[in-house]
């Protein structure tokens, strides 16, 4: 940076709006200022003063006295240096000056006056112990956090007032644990609230929300707004999903803080499944995908717990490959790829374990690593349960013929009479298959396959009827439609909807959807358009499939826990009877809380932690139980803090000892040599009120005047 | 110490002779005697024969003739007896001439005790040596006001107070330089003898020529250079810090910070320029001889100057 490029200071930024513009300079430390010029500008007109007294007195030859001035003069470069107080001063001073002249910067940790957003990264990854023993990085960060809190308001000498400053926690969402303020206290005091999270990280809404809270708006100037930009300090380990999705604006500028070693190795399980034999429902099997974010091949046990006790212990160690980690030293080729990280997985599958009644698995690694949080991941399995399923109102008999082939607990067939009498316990069947006459006007709570387009539910807009239809398209990825065929399908007659936006067409027919799925709160309906004897469905193989696939996707809604996994981040949400009016939910920290139902359902997040997640409620047909288990976000596994991370464009360079905003050391610098410049005039003077005896002390015999006769 | 840079009063000139010797002094340097280190000076016995037709009638020793004798000294009464020619060898009775040049340029105006001051009882004393051993003392002033001064030929104690009183007289500061008086007081020499200048030799055009002038001439020359303490170590006498040091001669201003450095580097110089001069001296057999102007005349003339060779 160039001399020129040198700009005072002015803290215009910190001065109230209300002040006038040629008050706008605000003096920082106007006494510090004063009392350094009252004290140094008049000692220093004082030495010139006694620069100028030059006594004069006459002598009787000048001859020797000029000689010796000259040659102390001329000598002086070409003798060895004499140790000199003057001279080390002055190059001091010159050394300070110089220092102050390359504007040198570092980070003091005093506040340059702005508004600072300390951003504290709680995902999964940093509850890793690698930096302190016994500290998680988030402790450590937080830590860090409130060190910094405590420089930015500590003041000093030349430290700007100490801007706003506020706390977001961020990792799958961002949440202010403090708005701007200019306590400290409560500053920290929001640090110490922030709490450790299983999610992943995304700081996406942590910086929308310090922009939105950064955001001044000038009420006078109609709908401008002006953005300050302020300091975003980011404790984070570097693993952000979704840093490159951002951009820096201007003005703005981040700091992050790397919290985490770069070495750190983890593996972890990063997947769990479990699935009951289809032969046999008391059987499950449990597939789990084992992860190894290290650089070293790992070889470790695995083991199974269901409900606290060990069934299975993996035969021999597991061995996961190395992550491929790409060395960022060696140079990419041109038109060469960059290598991409790839972490090394491998998949285990248990043998099949008797477990006939409902529990949570878990699945351990028996190894021991810095993130000891994913070493171990949770599924729910729920007691093999057949479908009750109610055939109601006129049914043709394709129809009723496949979902009587289907194996389930109880099939019943009843009018549209019967079905309002007991259907209004949603819990009495799994699933209805109806034909739309038979519904009443308003549907209980249920799931519902109906052959025709039914009445009561909202949002079809039947408009007349279509004929000879064939299919268009149709969703092939959506379960309903798995391994049906419909390229032969044919439709004489069906009725002409026009759906709402939230129902979702599966099959399109020439101008009309043929198949829907509609959601009405705690009613799931698949709607044919078509009767199936209006089409020649039935006597495909089609049909049956789809029968098939729709009464099981309807009846297994609510135990998507068997197949699926939930991590943090998700909600969770479970069906109860229609009189319960509440559920208690016991969470992974042995806390229970008591959550209101609402329509026949209980809902619960965003999850933070990872854990077992137990809904209890009951009903008139005694207590029920619903357990969910929740892993670790994936993607947290990477554990290795990055040393820097990349803003959109922008490449930021991490600091890891706890640094913030960089200061001008120039001030310093020039106090210094202004320090010096005084010492320096005194020292020079000092010389000239040396006492004459100590000067007399000092004289040596000089050789010339050795055989000189004295008095 | 005294400081005499910070302007301490300085001692009063003398204004009587009795200022310059007193009696307690005559009494004690009365017994002494200048001696020249050269064999014409007049009281000691020379092997060789005069060339000099002296006053003196004092019969030394008969030597034979040899060719180029002057005719006149033959004794003819041994070579009425003897029939060879014997000379006959008088002690020629050769008065010693004592020549005290004294420096009265500014220069010397100056220190405490001054050097002017110092050379005048310096030449006083000398002198009176010189006169009471009925040397033939001259005195000469050079550099000061009336240019070259002189007070040639006195002889005998009762001369003392004449001499006193020039020497007060004396003003210092004026024209002239000392090559020009020296080659002044060469050509106007009268007889051999000890010829003394009392001088600083701080002349910025040289001492050499002159001292060439009168050295080897029939003088045994002496040069006391007379410096005073303050100007051989300054800054014990409280030169120290800024200074506007003007010449008292020409007037010429040096502006010097005496620092330590500089002042140990002006004794430096001042040893070289007095080492130089006793260099220059002992090439052409001239004593030479500084002296700081507080020394005790006494104790110069019956110590320093016995040792030296000067008195006796």
């Amino acid at each position: 940076m160039s001399v020129l490029a040198f700009q005072p200071v002015i803290a215009a930024q910190l001065a109230p709006a209300s002040q006038s513009a040629l008050l706008a300079i605000a003096w920082v430390t106007p006494l510090t200022g004063i009392a350094v010029a009252s004290v140094l500008v008049p000692l220093l007109v004082a030495l010139y003063f006694l620069k100028l007294r030059r006594r004069a007195t006459a002598v009787p030859s000048t001859l020797l006295w000029k000689r010796s001035v000259e040659d102390v003069r001329a000598n002086t470069p070409f003798q060895r240096l004499r140790p000199s107080l003057l001279l080390f001063l002055q190059l001091g001073l010159l050394a300070f000056v110089a220092f102050a002249l390359m504007q040198p910067r570092m980070d003091l940790g005093l506040s340059q006056g702005g508004r600072t957003v300390i951003m504290v990264d709680a995902s999964a990854s940093m509850a890793a112990t690698d930096l302190e023993k016994g500290k998680t990085r988030l402790d450590v960060a937080k830590e860090q956090a409130k060190a910094r809190v405590d420089q930015l308001f500590a003041g000093g000498l030349f430290a700007g007032i100490p801007g706003e400053t506020m706390v977001i926690a961020f990792s799958d969402s961002a949440k202010i644990v403090q708005p701007f303020t200019r306590s400290s206290g409560d500053l920290k005091r929001a640090i110490d609230r922030i709490e450790q999270t299983d999610g992943g990280s995304r700081i996406g809404e942590a910086l929308s929300l310090a922009r939105a809270f950064a955001t001044v708006v000038n009420p006078e100037a109609q709908g401008a707004t002006a953005a300050e930009g302020g300091t975003l300090e980011l404790w984070s380990d570097g693993r952000i999903a979704d840093l490159s999705a951002e951009a820096m604006r201007p003005g703005e500028n981040l700091v992050y803080h790397v919290t985490g070693r770069a070495d750190a190795a983890n593996a972890g399980i990063e997947g769990i499944a479990a699935e009951r034999s289809a032969t046999d429902p008391g059987l499950i099997q449990v597939f789990v995908t084992v992860r190894n974010d290290g650089p070293e091949p790992i070889e470790s046990d695995l083991e199974l717990v269901i409900d606290g006790s060990r069934r299975s212990v993996t035969p021999k160690p597991v061995k996961v490959a190395a992550a491929r980690i790409p060395d960022p030293a060696v140079p990419v080729a041109n038109g060469d790829a960059a290598p991409q990280y790839k972490p090394g997985y491998e998949r285990v599958t248990f043998p099949p374990i008797v477990q006939p009644r409902a529990g949570v698995i878990t699945v351990s690694l028996v190894r021991a690593d810095s993130l000891p949080a994913d070493n171990r991941a949770s599924i729910a399995v729920s007691a093999p349960r057949r479908l009750r399923i109610a055939v109601v109102g006129p049914v043709d008999f394709a129809a009723r013929t496949v979902v009587a082939a289907i194996p389930a607990e109880k099939v019943e067939t009843l009018n549209a009479e019967e079905f309002a009498a007991r259907g209004a316990k949603s819990d009495q069947f799994d699933v209805v298959v109806a034909t739309p006459g038979a519904l009443p006007k308003e549907l209980p709570p249920g799931r519902y396959l109906v052959l025709g387009v039914p009445a009561g539910i909202e949002g079809l807009n039947p408009y007349g009827t279509k004929e000879k239809l064939s299919v268009r398209s149709e969703r092939r990825e959506h379960p309903l439609l798995r391994a049906v065929n419909l390229d032969d399908l044919f439709v004489a007659k069906a009725t002409a909807i026009a759906p709402a936006s939230d129902v979702e067409s599966i099959i399109e027919g020439a101008e009309v959807p043929l198949a829907v799925v509609a959601r009405r709160g705690t009613v799931t309906a698949v709607i044919t358009t078509f009767e199936p004897l209006d089409s020649n469905w039935p006597f495909q193989r089609g049909f049956v499939t789809f029968v098939a696939n729709a009464v099981e996707w309807l009846g297994g809604l609510d135990q998507a826990a068997v197949q699926e996994e939930h991590h943090p981040g998700e909600t969770l949400s479970v069906r109860t009877a229609a009189g319960v009016k509440e559920a208690k939910l016991s969470l992974p920290d042995g806390s229970s809380q008591t959550i209101p139902a609402r329509e026949g359902s209980v809902t619960f997040g965003p999850l933070v932690r990872a854990g077992e997640y137990r809904f209890t409620w009951t009903d008139d047909r005694g207590e029920q139980v619903r357990i969910f288990a929740v892993n670790p976000a994936d993607g947290e596994g990477r554990i290795a803090a990055a040393d820097g991370i990349s803003v959109g464009t922008a490449s930021i360079a991490g600091t890891r000892t706890g640094a913030g905003t960089l200061s001008d050391l120039w001030p310093y610098a020039l106090t210094a040599a202004l320090l010096l410049l005084v010492l320096e005039w005194w020292a020079y003077h000092r010389r000239h009120w040396l006492r004459a005896d100590r000067a007399a002390k000092a004289a040596k015999p000089v050789p010339g005047l050795a055989p000189m006769i004295r008095g | 110490m005294s400081l005499f840079f910070q302007g301490e009063p300085r001692r009063k000139r003398p204004e009587r002779v009795d200022d310059l010797i007193d009696n307690a002094l005559m009494a004690r340097i009365g017994q002494l005697d200048v001696v020249s280190r050269k064999i014409f000076s007049g009281k000691i016995q020379g092997e060789r024969r005069s060339k000099r037709r002296g006053q003196s009638v004092e019969f030394a020793d008969f030597r034979p003739y040899v060719h180029g004798d002057d005719l006149r000294f033959i004794d003819w009464n041994i070579f009425g007896r003897l029939d060879r020619l014997f000379l006959k060898i008088f002690l020629e009775e050769e008065d010693l001439s004592l020549v005290i040049a004294i420096d009265t340029s500014a220069s010397m105006d100056w220190g405490d005790p001054s050097k002017l001051v110092f050379a005048q009882r310096l030449a006083m004393a000398l002198g009176y040596i010189g006169l009471v051993n009925h040397n033939r003392v001259s005195l000469a002033a050079f550099g000061g006001e009336g240019g070259l001064q002189k007070l040639s030929n006195l002889r005998g104690r009762r001369k003392t107070a004449e001499m006193g009183r020039w020497l007060l007289d004396l003003k210092p500061g004026g024209p002239g330089t000392f090559e020009e008086s020296m080659k002044q007081l060469a050509l106007a020499r009268q007889g051999r003898g000890v010829m003394l200048v009392l001088s600083d030799f701080l002349f910025k055009d040289g001492y050499e020529k002159g001292l060439r002038y009168v050295a080897g001439r029939g003088y045994d020359l002496w040069c006391m250079q007379t410096l005073a303490p303050q100007e051989i170590d300054p800054g014990a006498h409280g030169l120290v810090g800024d200074w506007r040091l003007t010449d008292m001669e020409d007037r010429d201003e040096a502006e010097v910070t005496a620092s330590p450095a500089l002042v140990e580097q002006y004794r430096a110089n001042l040893g070289a320029w007095c080492a130089q001069l006793r260099d220059f001296a002992v090439r052409r057999s001239i004593m030479h001889m500084v002296v700081d102007t507080s020394t005790d005349i006494d104790a110069l003339l019956l110590e320093y100057m016995r040792r030296r060779g000067l008195l006796r």
